[in-house]
């Protein structure tokens, strides 16, 4: 238990205590402090972003949080503070991915050769509905409006009345399926 | 991406590196203000001040739009303070005062359009100078501007293009205010196209300078 330098109503006193005794040179409590935030942080990252960009985004809100912390004086509600950072870089992740995503592109060229190979084999697979056929409907609607339409994550979500986030974990999903079912 | 863990610990050795700031955004903003007041009144100085500026503030239309300007670059300064915290310091009110005076400014501006001609207003004959009030707002913001956004990358922003904003918003301000005690023009349509035009131009450069400097 950390003595708190001020009464505080806020229910978060105790993290306010700890960040404190970490921002006055405690390194013990300071990473009290981090490992208390990293599962509420997990958590706000993990509703928005799939698992595997979570960790990434979870690990650069604790670095912000540490980049920012003379910005908080300990005066005012913590949460706030905290989940103002979380958001920021959370969203930061979500452009990354679209951006990442948009400018992702094969030179045809390069695929000259596996593309013979595509319409030259028998094995069953050449065609889209072949491939998604194991991947429940919701799933190929979105993956069909992602990758062969065209359509952002955003416009998928407001197409099928769907939240975005919840249409990015489905299309990462269904991904998974069809890997797995390709022993990738 | 190294362990989660590992990070942590990291982080916490790093803690006494670097100290807290403890700064009051209210008395920082005050103290900003000071500093900005000093560079208007020699901008002013430089400037003149118009010969008919007694008998303007006769005119409630005139003293009411130095009023908002006055209130503009004080409040846009403020909010610019209050953006460099993650959490707007938990007082977002703040963040949209300037956008409320800027409107209400354009509002002032636009509705003495449709109203009769004071006698006291001042017309200069067309093809009176017009670019050139633009240029000065602009240089007269230029370091402001570039001293609110070095003291912005001192803070950790979630809101760079509305720092940014306000940044320029709050420096044109103070050139569109020294300008009006300045300048014996009281055209309208003038003041629209080439004080108040412009500065929400500059606001919307420093919305964009702001998204590029101050990243974190």
């Amino acid at each position: 238990m950390v003595t708190s330098h001020r009464v505080t109503s806020d229910k978060y006193a105790e993290l306010t205590a700890l960040f404190r005794a970490g921002l006055a040179g405690d390194t013990v409590n300071y990473n009290r402090f981090l490992q208390a935030i990293t599962p509420i942080m997990r958590r706000a990252a993990g509703k928005k972003l799939p698992p595997a960009d979570a960790e990434d985004a979870l690990q650069e809100i604790l670095i912000s949080i540490h980049k920012a912390r003379h910005t908080y004086d300990g005066e005012r509600p913590i949460m706030p503070w905290l989940l103002a950072i979380a958001k920021f870089r959370i969203n930061d992740s979500l452009r990354k991915a679209y951006a990442g995503s948009r400018r992702e592109c094969v030179n045809i060229d390069e695929l000259a050769e596996s593309l013979v190979g595509v319409t030259e084999s028998h094995d069953g697979n050449e065609s889209i509905e072949e491939i998604l056929k194991d991947v429940p409907e919701r799933e190929q609607r979105i993956l069909t409006m992602m990758h062969v339409e065209g359509y952002t994550a955003k416009e998928t979500g407001k197409y099928l009345g769907m939240k975005e986030s919840a249409v990015k974990v489905a299309a990462h999903r269904a991904v998974k399926k069809i890997r797995e079912a390709f022993g990738s | 991406m190294k362990d989660t863990n590992t990070l942590i610990a990291e982080l916490s050795q790093d803690v006494p590196k670097k100290s807290t700031w403890q700064r009051a955004p209210m008395k920082f903003g005050a103290k900003l203000v000071a500093v900005l007041a000093v560079y208007g009144a020699a901008v002013q100085y430089f400037l003149g001040l118009r010969p008919d500026l007694s008998m303007q503030f006769t005119r409630p239309w005139f003293d009411f739009e130095i009023f908002l300007l006055l209130t503009l670059a004080l409040s846009s300064v403020i909010a610019a303070v209050i953006a460099m915290y993650p959490d707007a310091y938990q007082k977002p009110g703040w963040l949209k005062l300037p956008y409320a005076i800027f409107i209400t400014l354009a509002v002032l501006v636009i509705s003495q359009l449709g109203m009769p001609l004071d006698a006291r207003m001042v017309m200069p004959e067309s093809g009176a100078h017009a670019m050139e009030c633009a240029l000065c707002i602009g240089s007269v913001a230029m370091l402001p501007s570039a001293l609110l956004f070095g003291i912005l990358r001192q803070g950790a922003t979630v809101r760079p293009m509305q720092a940014g904003a306000f940044a320029v918003l709050a420096s044109s301000a103070i050139g569109c205010l020294t300008l009006r005690l300045s300048e014996a023009n009281d055209s309208l349509m003038h003041l629209a196209s080439w004080h108040y035009l412009p500065t929400l131009i500059f606001a919307s450069a420093g919305a964009l300078i702001g998204k590029w400097l101050l990243k974190w």
